[in-house]
């Protein structure tokens, strides 16, 4: 099994560190990052749309180029801004996500988390350091709900490395602010969401989720 | 604030008639959304449970279909063929052969072009599949009720028709007249033909329609359907393109 060289990615992440933008790293399953991500996977990170320009500008400076996305042809609703790859010599594969979005179950259209925890996801990022890996994420209770929302509507289901983190964060979340970021993506559901994922019923989640009917 | 849970429930557009928009969405956790034009009426699952059943209940005082018992017949089926219904004029019961009947099925000839085949009995995915070819059926598309599959479906109705025959309460295979294409009951279709053969002389319920908008124009509806493809395909790649 062949690995992204962890340096290229901790360079990449040290020089968006000093550089004038403002990231956030939105996911790191299984702590992938930086020693274990495999050739060909992404690093999905949260940028401003309003930077996309000199970024996009600053990647290919440091030798990373456009390639296409295999969510491009997608359906983008609400404004949701289309995903973008970037990739460099060293197979570091950079996912640029403009805001939190997940899919509708409508379609599978692209639509964006409120914009509630939009502004939430930037005034909250948290910066980690982790053996000379320094990067910003994303604070646990908007990665908790990051998570909990890629699972149910991206994924429509909860795999194991998705399920570690959500138990690691549940024990040292503020279930208060998750409900009420919840309650603007699962509105009625979301206590009886937070009761399944505290009782780790993520097989039932998903049924229980598209039967609901007391709203 | 959108909901990602937004899941269609029913659709009647139309740039033509009176109505443009026509549609219930169920918005879960959040309510249900009834859209007549430009109004939009939120209801609750039990205020929209009372509607649907009250509106059952007008279906049945009309009596559209020729003394029979809406209830006999399939909800989905009733929901694809409303357009037609105000041209119903009576409803018989006729005797078939089952090799005499065509069936529609839709080949996904490019990933997400799909166009009509009409088929023999013994060339459906359900046949195929209970005659042990499995390679179609399991991801066939077609509409199944929520918490059913393919071969869920399938194993109930083998059972039931083992069980309680054909037609089981009242309920027939249906055809419009015109055409032998079968509308509603493929699956029973199927699983009679393995059971019985395709030989079996068969009762099946003919719509008589004083018009002639119920016809299947097979090539008509591949030809829209291309057209529509290439068509979003140009549109996505000029979104790329420009926003590139």
């Amino acid at each position: 099994m062949s690995y992204v060289n962890s340096n290229s990615i901790i360079d990449i992440f040290n020089q968006l560190n000093t550089s004038c933008f403002e990231y956030i790293l939105i996911r790191n399953i299984n702590n992938e990052l930086p020693g274990r991500l495999r050739i060909g996977k992404d690093i999905d990170l949260l940028i401003h749309y309003s930077e996309r320009s000199e970024l996009i500008n600053f990647l290919k400076t440091n030798g990373f180029k456009s390639l296409r996305h295999p969510h491009q042809q997608d359906r983008f609703l609400y404004g949701t801004k289309i995903f973008e790859f970037f990739v460099n010599k060293d197979n570091v594969l950079l996912d640029l996500n403009y805001q939190l979005s997940c899919r509708s179950l409508n379609a599978g259209e692209w639509i964006p988390l409120d914009r509630k925890i939009q502004s939430s996801a930037w005034k909250n990022k948290v910066l980690n350091k982790m053996d000379g890996f320094t990067y910003y994420s994303l604070g646990m209770e908007d990665e908790f709900v990051a998570l909990v929302t890629r699972s149910i509507f991206d994924k429509k289901e909860f795999q194991k490395g998705y399920v570690e983190r959500i138990d690691t964060l549940i024990k040292l979340i503020d279930v208060n602010e998750v409900i009420e970021k919840f309650q603007l993506i699962f509105f009625k559901f979301s206590s009886v969401l937070i009761r399944m994922l505290k009782e780790r019923q993520y097989k039932m989640i998903l049924n229980n989720y598209l039967s609901f009917s007391e709203y | 604030m959108s909901n990602p849970a937004v899941i269609t429930l029913a659709m009647l557009n139309s740039r033509n008639k009176g109505i443009k928009r026509f549609q219930i969405e169920d918005n879960i956790g959040e309510s249900i959304h009834l859209h007549v034009g430009n109004i939009r009426l939120d209801l609750s699952v039990n205020e929209f449970l009372d509607f649907s059943a009250m509106i059952r209940k007008t279906l049945i005082d009309l009596d559209l279909f020729d003394g029979y018992d809406i209830n006999i017949f399939d909800n989905h089926f009733l929901y694809e063929c409303a357009d037609f219904l105000c041209g119903l004029s009576k409803i018989s019961i006729e005797d078939i052969v089952l090799s005499d009947l065509k069936f529609i099925v839709r080949k996904h000839v490019l990933n997400d072009l799909i166009q009509y085949r009409l088929s023999s009995v013994d060339n459906t995915p359900a046949f195929r599949y209970l005659n042990g070819d499995f390679d179609d059926f399991e991801a066939y598309r077609q509409f199944n009720y929520f918490g059913l599959n393919n071969k869920e479906r399938l194993a109930d109705l083998l059972n039931s028709l083992k069980s309680n025959g054909y037609p089981y309460q009242g309920k027939y295979i249906i055809l419009f007249n015109g055409q032998n294409i079968v509308r509603d009951g493929q699956h029973r279709a199927a699983v009679l033909a393995h059971l019985y053969g395709i030989d079996m002389r068969i009762k099946v319920m003919m719509f008589h329609f004083n018009d002639n908008r119920h016809y299947l124009k097979k090539n008509t509806y591949n030809f829209k359907s291309l057209v529509k493809w290439i068509l979003k395909k140009i549109r996505s790649n000029l979104a790329v393109f420009l926003t590139a």
